[in-house]
């Protein structure tokens, strides 16, 4: 209920108009960083670039492929979107802006996220295409190798505050410890599996150059701005999750919480952007190597780690010894 | 289409101010491709639905009007054809509507607004179909799909053959799909057709290798036919001495832009525009620069491994150039001329012979220029080494090093995932139009 006494429609028009903002900055964000890293300096008009790409494919004609599969074809985008904008509703900016305080708010989200190998796969199934079909499963490859390491560090999280609920993982940060600090190893491979789920720069093996755009190959038009939308908006969510999850939500000084957190989501989405730039992509086999044989390991040692270091000193989840 | 009201047209000017457009490369289209995009005011797009520019560059063979029709047809609404033309005379691309000739060397005049204009223009020629729209074959399925008697066998559905079971590598039965990549995949050659089989996304067997480029006699004064970054190696080649500088900066433009084309396919697109823009620059601490953050540690990680040519392999096929010397083969007509002697010249080998090799290779061979460069003065060389290797003429023609290492191509393929497979080709650096010297 963002702030009491409102209407709930209300929340669900604010939200829209501020992921809509969040991917207006990822996109422009991006333009910028491409820029830089061929060597060209900040573009000026960069933050044009993104309302002329969205009317680009509003003006841009939708053309079906042979005997493609309509709904599940059409359905996809409108999922992704879906998806992202639910996970949202449990997104705390502050202890009264949220859309609804979950007692399993971690695992409505994660839930969520779980939906995007559906859309993934509808995207590559859809249009009857060998590209795009190839780049839907090899979503499936990815997901099988980050979805452990991410849900196993989120448990972590919610360890300190020994709840699911956002709302009681945000106040038991503000109480003692911020979880960057508990558990740093767990924010970076969070770090890493929130470029993996909305497939982006390293993880780029879904609308891969190699696959001619893999699941935007056949797409064009509406249909493909509310792809790209969703996918921004995916990972705007991701990072947005961090924020809750490892840096404290609103917590900080001389500013209300909220715009805390909108500043914090604000810098974390800029690094994911950044890194997208600088680093190749991955190769599936591999990544699927580093986790199973590295990072669910990992991420155990760090759910084992902050459970005993919690056991030893009750003070680090600010409870009273 | 909607939306093509006059009250759109500002918004429309607008959107389309900055279009995206598909390559198409003809005789001598590599260069002219590449310094178009540094020109125009354009994003190249790798999918043909969402471009809005399809640039024929070069000259255009006669057997691609078919083909390109139908990929012409695939580009939505708005849409419109460009053709670069090159520097020597032909005639223009047959039956597709062109929009703009731009002549050799004007790209720097373009008027952009003016395509824009055109392209959002609903009167323009483009915007009305070009082929019925009807099955390109007629249906011989059987039932509503086309899934025929039993299980998924039996039929063609529109002339396409259905996927057959096959046992894979792991001993199950997995569906083999025909499936044919190029010829004019953005980053892959130009002009490479391949037939594959594809199980999963694992390459069962290349059944078939075309070259899209026809046959073409090697003409002493008509080099310009000699695929991209030749025209100095060829001109030795017909014993007219060149300088070494005039060598060696087509080899170092040719390098950076082929990095630029292997970096777009590893996703990084903002470092591939640094490395063509700065392809004809010989600021050693710019290219240095960029050499140094595209050789970076996770980019290895990439290529090793993937794609290996042992120095067996490499001696036994007469593999030639870069794709040679990464396999340990130092074969370099380079070393045996007396003028790159008096400069030094060491030929570079590496023994991995994967696409990291291969690019390792490249990379050295840029610095080797650079420096090259910096003491050749004007001394003439007669050796015909060209970027992808040395041309040899025969009695009975001419061999391209392309032609050479087609043979590893073929031979290298099979069981290689998808990824690893579009990776490995761009390793090789093939260039069809030099394939099609003879």
């Amino acid at each position: 209920m963002i702030a009491p006494g409102h209407p709930h429609w209300w929340a669900a028009v604010v939200a829209l108009g501020l992921v809509i903002l969040g991917v207006w900055w990822l996109a422009a964000l991006d333009d910028l960083f491409a820029a830089r890293a061929a060597g060209q300096g900040w573009r000026k008009d960069a933050w044009l670039a993104p309302v002329r790409a969205g009317l680009r494919h509003l003006f841009k004609e939708f053309r079906p492929t042979e005997r493609p599969d309509y709904p599940l074809w059409l359905a996809a985008p409108v999922l992704l979107v879906g998806l992202t904008m639910a996970s949202l509703t449990v997104l705390p900016l502050s202890p009264t802006w949220i859309g609804a305080d979950l007692s399993v708010g971690v695992v409505f989200f994660t839930a969520m996220f779980a939906l995007v190998l559906v859309a993934t796969f509808w995207a590559g199934w859809g249009p009857n295409s060998k590209y795009s079909l190839i780049a839907g499963y090899r979503f499936v490859g990815l997901m099988l190798a980050y979805e452990m390491p991410l849900a196993i560090t989120i448990i972590a999280v919610a360890l300190p505050a020994e709840s699911l609920r956002l709302g009681a993982i945000v106040a038991t940060q503000q109480d003692a410890y911020w979880n960057i600090l508990l558990q740093p190893l767990g924010f970076l491979i969070y770090l890493l599996c929130a470029m993996a789920v909305p497939f982006w720069g390293l993880f780029n093996v879904v609308n891969a150059p190699d696959l001619a755009d893999g699941t935007q190959e056949e797409l064009s038009g509406a249909p493909l701005l509310v792809w790209r939308f969703g996918r921004y908006a995916l990972l705007l969510t991701l990072a947005a999750f961090a924020v809750p999850l490892f840096l404290g939500g609103g917590a900080g000084p001389w500013l209300p919480a909220p715009l805390w957190s909108v500043l914090k989501i604000l810098l974390v989405s800029a690094v994911l952007v950044g890194l997208g730039h600088w680093l190749p992509r991955v190769r599936l086999d591999r990544f699927m190597e580093v986790a199973w044989v590295l990072l669910i390991p990992l991420s155990l040692v760090n759910l084992f780690l902050v459970g005993l270091l919690i056991l030893i000193w009750p003070e680090l989840a600010g409870k009273n010894p | 289409m909607g939306l093509t009201a006059p009250r759109w047209a500002k918004l429309r000017r607008f959107a389309f101010a900055r279009p995206r457009a598909f390559p198409v490369l003809g005789w001598g289209g590599t260069n002219l491709w590449h310094t178009f995009l540094d020109t125009a005011p354009v994003d190249l797009s790798r999918a043909p639905h969402d471009a809005d520019l399809l640039v024929l560059a070069g000259e255009i063979p006669e057997s691609w009007v078919n083909c390109l029709l139908a990929l012409f047809e695939t580009l939505t609404l708005p849409r419109l054809a460009l053709w670069l033309q090159p520097g020597w005379p032909c005639t223009a691309p047959a039956k597709i509507p062109l929009g703009f000739t731009m002549a050799h060397g004007t790209l720097a005049d373009t008027d952009w607004t003016a395509v824009s204009e055109r392209l959002i223009d609903p009167q323009n020629p483009a915007s009305t179909p070009l082929l019925p729209d009807e099955p390109p074959a007629p249906w011989r399925g059987q039932g509503d799909h086309g899934q025929g008697g039993k299980g998924m066998m039996g039929g063609k559905p529109y002339g396409r053959p259905m996927a057959m079971t096959m046992e894979d590598r792991d001993n199950l039965a997995l569906d083999d799909v025909p499936t044919f990549l190029g010829p004019h995949f953005p980053g892959l050659p130009s002009g490479l057709e391949l037939e594959l089989r594809l199980q999963g996304d694992r390459i069962r067997q290349c059944q078939g290798l075309h070259n899209g480029f026809p046959e073409r006699p090697f003409e002493p004064e008509a080099i310009r036919y000699g695929g991209s970054g030749n025209a100095p190696a060829l001109q030795a080649l017909t014993g007219k001495p060149v300088t070494v500088a005039e060598l060696e900066r087509a080899r170092l433009a040719h390098h950076l832009g082929w990095m630029a084309d292997f970096l777009e396919l590893a996703g990084l697109h903002g470092l591939a525009e640094g490395l063509r823009r700065h392809r004809n620059s010989t600021d050693e601490k710019v290219i240095e620069d960029l050499l140094t953050a595209a050789q970076g540690i996770t980019l290895r990680r990439l290529g090793q491994g993937i794609g290996i040519i042992d120095r067996d392999g490499a001696l036994r096929w007469n593999l030639r150039g870069p794709v040679a010397r990464a396999s340990g083969v130092a074969v370099d007509a380079r070393s045996e001329d007396p003028a790159y002697r008096d400069l030094g010249f060491a030929i570079h080998t590496e023994t991995a012979g994967d696409v990291w090799a291969r690019f390792r290779v490249r990379t050295e061979e840029c610095r080797q220029s650079i420096r090259l460069l910096k003491r050749a003065g004007d001394a003439m060389t007669s050796a015909p080494e060209g970027p992808r290797g040395g041309f040899i003429k025969e009695q009975n023609g001419l061999t391209t090093p392309t032609a050479a290492n087609l043979t590893a191509l073929n031979e290298g393929l099979t069981g290689l995932e998808w990824y690893e497979a579009v990776l490995f080709i761009v390793s090789l650096d093939l260039d069809m139009e030099e394939a099609a010297l003879r």
